[in-house]
């Protein structure tokens, strides 16, 4: 791989995270088959290379072939998927901007609104979108391969957020501080076309969703699907509720770790 | 209305005709007395033809794109294409009716001979639409229905899926080549995308076991038909084939090559010996798959509990959360080609290109730039050395060195070159060496930021 054919793939995976010599649903991109060429015709040593280049960057590699997901080959066409996702346990380059989907969203018509009612309503945002690529259908975020099941519509996922956000009114402000998040999302349930549009918009430009052939309708994306997989494995669990019966000393080594314990490893440290 | 010889009606036709007296026999109602035929309706020919198209478009673009789900409204464009009397409203019908399941009840023997009735529901409708979604994809069982159907090759070749290519090559039977060389590849590629499923899902435990207890016999046929694609390939090499493919071309003004046929065989066994080699991983790996853990995840759940548990210091723990889990954006003001792959103009950057403000460059035409360095250099060069005598210095310290000499246009960047070539400042008995470093050093430079990293230098010097 000369310098030149680095500097192709390297910009075509930054900017869309994804290169496929043979994508089923959407036309080549600029240089994509040309870029899929190259990298089929990369040693094993040149591919690990790669990585490294891309590791000291906060990046990974991931390949797979298009057939484990279906995708039928064709003649001359590099059928190999690359996408590059985080590389856990290493920071991003200083380059990339951690906080754009934050900024991204932000209501044109309120400028003003603050980054916690931002954080509150992009978290909501962005769970009610992984129910509709998971749970909606029966799919766990291990199944990469059933990328192209998981769909939602601009319509489902407005009713979808707006019944939610319906009963959390009707179940009344929770006590206290604990009750801020609460005030922002039922104080400002007006903006929620405007920020459900704005989020889909703004996964769309980020590769994480496609158009699925109609209006309003989506499906998720190979990158999304990639992504996901990995974020349920590291840092999911920390969004997820409290138990109680979890003790406060496996929440700690969670964190540390990076990694949930099953009930067994918990009982039984002496068995590692 | 035509009447057409049983030898020549259209295959698919003559397997619903031969179902067809079951499901009469199903339906009817002894005591009406007789037996049973049913009326049949002015457009029930027209609404079976709708019928297979639509099932034939669909599987089309599944042969183009693989499985998924694919808009109605690019199913209703094919559909016109074929035939452009079709309205909405009758492809409406056609995909509401095919979506709809149906009730099939059956008999069983059972060991002591009693027969026990069953009934099935899931295994009829063809096609599935997603519901709130205008999408659309085959269901197994109508997957099921063309692989029967396609089987009338059977009733010509009758043998094995990839002995029917040989047996299409030996009677000339070219045109079926390519058809069967694709619906090969779906097929394969269908049966890798269960591999990942299988492996993917704890809850398919029982396939995987089956497939782990049948995993020699089905090695043992993917290598046969590896052996058999193989022996297609020589075959459409051979000179008698050639010769008769000539022949057929001719005749039939065939739209493709022989090459186009070797290509479309090479790329089965390619991805024939693909599949095998993952399924032997996949025996390996699926033998080490814990049942346990992958548990659903109730995402609205979370999203409830973030609201209920939603003071400003969950607010503050979310947000960093959402940093590692959000897609990222680009905010670099430093310039790199590669970072602009199919977004950027060039020219006009080029044209606004500043001057330089270094003394190097790889422009062979551009005269003096090693001997600019040179002179630099030995200019300098008892500072520097006084400079090293003292202790190691880092660039960034070297580029805060007073003193330096310096000619038209230069600056006390041109200093760097003197990392590159250290050999330049040594003499018979002091050698500069320079030593990397992780370090990295930013500073302004005539308005420009600069960063690099940080190599340090030291002097060696022998008595």
């Amino acid at each position: 791989m000369t310098p030149t054919d680095l500097g192709l793939v390297f910009g075509l995976l930054l900017k869309h995270r994804e290169i496929h010599g043979n994508p089923p649903d959407r036309p080549p991109r600029e240089n994509e088959l040309e870029v899929a060429r190259i990298l089929s015709d990369c040693s094993q040593s040149e591919l690990r290379d790669l990585d490294e280049f891309l590791a000291a960057q906060g990046f990974t590699l991931y390949i797979r072939d298009g057939l484990e997901f279906g995708i039928p080959p064709k003649a001359g066409r590099n059928n190999r998927i690359y996408v590059v996702t985080r590389l856990r346990g290493e920071t991003l380059a200083p380059y990339l901007d951690n906080d754009w989907t934050l900024d991204q969203i932000r209501d044109g018509r309120r400028r003003n609104a603050s980054k916690a009612e931002r954080v509150v309503w992009l978290a909501r945002m962005w769970l009610t979108l992984q129910w509709f690529f998971y749970e909606r259908i029966d799919r766990l975020p291990a199944e990469i391969s059933r990328y192209r099941e998981a769909l939602v519509s601009e319509k489902l996922f407005v009713d979808s957020l707006s019944k939610g956000i319906e009963q959390l009114g009707n179940m009344g402000r929770p006590e206290g501080m604990e009750g801020t998040a609460w005030d922002l999302l039922w104080g400002n349930k007006n903006s929620l076309h405007a920020y459900a549009s704005r989020f889909l918009k703004v996964m769309e430009e980020a590769g994480m969703i496609q158009d699925a052939g109609n209006p309003g309708e989506y499906r998720q994306t190979l990158v999304a699907a990639v992504d996901m997989a990995v974020i349920a494995e590291h840092e999911l669990s920390y969004l997820m509720p409290s138990d109680s019966s979890v003790t406060l000393e496996r929440r700690s080594v969670e964190l540390i770790t990076g990694q949930s314990q099953t009930e067994s490893e918990d009982a039984d440290p002496a068995a590692h | 209305m035509v009447t057409i010889s049983a030898d020549n009606l259209p295959h698919d036709i003559r397997l619903i005709a031969a179902v067809s007296r079951l499901i009469d026999i199903h339906q009817s109602r002894r005591e009406a007395g007789g037996t049973y035929v049913p009326d049949v309706p002015e457009r029930a020919g027209f609404n079976l033809h709708l019928a297979l198209s639509a099932i034939e478009c669909l599987h089309e673009i599944e042969m183009d794109r693989g499985i998924g789900f694919c808009p109605i409204n690019e199913l209703v464009a094919r559909i016109r294409k074929r035939a452009p009397q079709v309205t909405d409203a009758d492809i409406e019908y056609c995909v509401s009716n095919l979506g709809q399941a149906r009730e099939i009840h059956y008999g069983m023997p059972g060991q002591d001979g009693e027969i026990t009735y069953a009934r099935t529901w899931d295994t009829t409708p063809l096609i599935d639409v997603e519901e709130g979604f205008s999408q659309i994809h085959l269901t197994e069982n109508a997957r099921l229905l063309l692989r029967v159907s396609s089987l009338r090759e059977s009733w010509l070749y009758s043998d094995l899926d990839a002995d029917r290519l040989i047996k299409a090559i030996e009677r000339g039977q070219f045109q079926d080549v390519p058809v069967f060389c694709r619906a090969m590849t779906l097929d394969l590629a269908a049966k890798s995308k269960q591999l990942s499923g299988v492996l993917e899902r704890p809850s398919l435990a029982e396939l995987r076991s089956l497939l782990i207890a049948e995993g020699s016999s089905i090695a043992a046929s993917l290598s046969t038909a590896a052996v058999t694609i193989s022996h297609a390939i020589e075959l459409v090499f051979n000179e008698h084939i050639q010769a008769s493919f000539s022949v057929w071309a001719g005749r039939t003004e065939a739209k493709f090559y022989l090459g186009n046929l070797q290509a479309d065989l090479e790329l089965v066994l390619q991805n024939v010996e693909s599949l095998s080699r993952r399924f032997l991983r996949f025996i390996e790996m699926a033998q080490r798959v814990r049942n346990e853990g992958n548990a659903a995840i109730h995402f609205l759940h979370i999203a409830d509990s973030l609201v209920e548990q939603g003071s400003e210091d969950a607010i503050r723990r979310t947000e960093a959360l959402l940093h590692e889990l959000m897609p990222w954006g680009l905010s670099t003001t430093i310039f790199h080609p590669s970072m602009m792959v199919g977004a950027t103009d060039l020219r006009e950057q080029i044209a606004q290109e500043p001057e330089r403000v270094h003394g190097f460059t790889v422009d062979p035409t551009i005269a003096g730039g090693s001997a600019r360095l040179m002179d630099f250099l030995m200019r300098n060069r008892d500072l520097v050395i006084q400079r090293l005598q003292r202790g190691p210095a880092s660039f960034s310290e070297m580029m805060s060195l007073t003193g330096l000499v310096l000619g038209e246009g230069e600056t006390p960047l041109d200093f760097f070159g003197v990392y590159a070539a250290p050999g330049m400042l040594t003499s018979e008995n002091q050698k500069i060496v320079v030593g990397l470093t992780d370090l990295t050093t930013q500073f302004v430079h005539a308005d420009r930021e600069v960063t690099g990293s940080d190599p340090v230098m030291f002097l060696e010097e022998t008595p």
